[in-house]
């Protein structure tokens, strides 16, 4: 009973994981896009035209189209942070992931002896030497040329494992540089979205700035609209 | 006393002499020692300098272990194999020991290939796992280049508007006699600054997601390679095991022929008459 109520145990635990552990799907980035189109639709619609009939309509339903303006701004601006910081936050699941088994070294292809090929030459002098004696046996040339060409096949084969060797080690300098640029490629991409959100807040203020410098002009009424800076210098005074 | 003094002085003199001659060469010993068999392990002779070889100090390297024990098999055996080569032509064909040196290094060459083939077998399903692993990773990347262009659209559309504004803006300010340069004016052309900005900002973010993705096909691409060049190594080092057991087979055969013709031939019985075994 009791091993029974463990392994419920770890399975639960295990199961709650991965639910914790699973990334986000691929549709939350395309979700929150889609709710900042809707934010921005929503905005657009609330205030088209609102500087066009700044002094021509009614001073209530004006301010009431900034106060409306204003909020579907703020709206939009929190929105597309929200947008931005699930880019943010994919792409640093996708750097954590790469970054993962890092550290773990490419074992190398093992490169041919280089003493090999001295072996090979020097039983290939030796066989020649045999070769070129007086009075050899016709089986016994026979022998000595099939070892000399079964020589020059080995040393074709070190050839081609040496050449095998070099360009794995071409690649691998390669695949480093690949890795690395990657790497480089995620960190820089986070730069860029963290300075977007940076902008995207400063961005927001100023928009609520001006649906505040909105309501003052209109709440001023046409007459009363004036230069920034003389009104500006007109405080001063 | 006196004498005692005088054996002690003597005793040293005799330790300091026997140390000079322990280390002067002798003539004589260096000879024999040319023409002694050459039985060197590892530990006595290093192995050349080997410029194209893996260093075997690798930190971190899975396989370490078997690859220095794949060096060493292949150092010992090529030791075996010189010395046996060296020696083939002054051995008698017939000798016992040049058939058991001959066997030695043939199973010193096979021990060598089967720990090579081992590595290279493991380093190939390393390789396999790492392209699978990289495989697999790809189709899990979330961030889409589609969604990247649509807020660049977003941004250029959020611009338009913002231009669009100060057009009317400045126009309603001009109908009731006001100036470019009110309070609204100069906020939204900070807006319109800090939009450009960002749309910059979105079209690097863009450009810098391409490099990103070429990347990562270049790692792609180099996990497959890295598999190929490691199975190719693979059918290399077995062809050349194949190569060498045909040229120790080739070296027994001859060894084998040339202890037969030396060989004295079968008796040959002088042909008598059965009579005159009889008598």
């Amino acid at each position: 009973m009791k091993p029974a109520i463990l392994l419920l145990i770890l399975g639960s635990s295990l199961l709650a994981q991965q639910i914790t552990l699973v990334p986000p799907s691929e549709t939350d980035i395309a979700k929150q896009r889609q709710l900042l189109e809707r934010a921005w639709q929503q905005w657009e619609a609330s205030d088209a035209g609102l500087e066009r009939s700044l002094f021509t309509a009614p001073a209530e339903r004006v301010l009431a189209r900034i106060e409306r303006g204003r909020q579907h701004a703020l709206a939009y601006h929190q929105q597309r942070a929200r947008f931005l910081e699930t880019v943010l936050n994919a792409l640093q699941r996708e750097l954590a992931r790469f970054q993962e088994d890092e550290p773990q070294l490419t074992p190398p292809l093992p490169a041919p002896d280089p003493r090999k090929l001295d072996v090979l030459l020097d039983e290939q002098r030796r066989l020649a030497k045999k070769l070129s004696a007086a009075g050899l046996p016709k089986h016994e040339q026979r022998s000595l040329t099939e070892a000399n060409s079964l020589l020059a096949q080995l040393a074709e084969n070190i050839a081609a494992q040496q050449k095998l060797y070099d360009a794995f080690q071409h690649n691998e300098a390669q695949a480093q540089k690949a890795r690395r640029a990657l790497v480089e490629s995620y960190r820089t991409l986070i730069e860029l979205l963290e300075e977007q959100l940076r902008l995207n807040d400063e961005k927001r203020q100023l928009w609520l700035d001006y649906y505040d410098s909105l309501r003052q002009l209109v709440e001023a009424g046409p007459s009363q609209a004036r230069p920034a800076k003389a009104s500006r210098a007109k405080e001063r005074k | 006393m006196r004498s005692l003094s005088l054996s002690l002085l003597l005793a040293a003199l005799l330790v300091g002499f026997a140390a000079a001659q322990s280390r002067r060469p002798s003539p004589f010993s260096s000879a024999n020692r040319v023409a002694e068999p050459v039985e060197e392990t590892e530990a006595t002779q290093p192995a050349p300098a080997r410029p194209t070889r893996a260093t075997t100090n690798r930190a971190g390297d899975p396989f370490e272990e078997e690859l220095k024990s794949a060096f060493a098999a292949e150092a010992r055996w090529l030791t075996l194999h010189q010395a046996l080569m060296e020696d083939l032509d002054s051995l008698a064909p017939c000798d016992e020991h040049l058939a058991r040196r001959i066997q030695e290094a043939q199973d010193a060459a096979f021990e060598m290939f089967g720990q090579r083939t081992n590595y290279l077998q493991r380093h190939q399903r390393y390789a396999t796992e790492v392209r699978e692993d990289l495989e697999r990773k790809l189709p899990g990347l979330t961030v889409d280049r589609a969604e990247l262009e649509a807020h660049l659209k977003q941004i250029a559309q959020e611009l338009a508007s913002a231009e669009r504004r100060r057009t009317e803006l400045a126009s309603s300010l001009r109908t009731v006699g006001s100036s470019d340069d009110s309070e609204s004016v100069v906020t939204l052309d900070r807006i319109i600054t800090k939009l450009e900005r960002e749309k910059r900002l979105v079209e690097d973010t863009l450009r810098e997601y391409d490099q990103s993705r070429e990347h990562l096909r270049a790692l792609l691409r180099w996990a497959r390679e890295r598999e190929r060049a490691s199975s190719d190594q693979l059918a290399l080092v077995k062809a050349e095991s194949r190569l060498w057991k045909a040229f120790y087979d080739g070296v027994t055969l001859r060894v084998t022929l040339h202890c037969h013709q030396n060989s004295p031939g079968p008796y040959v019985f002088p042909t008598r008459s059965p009579r005159e075994v009889l008598r």
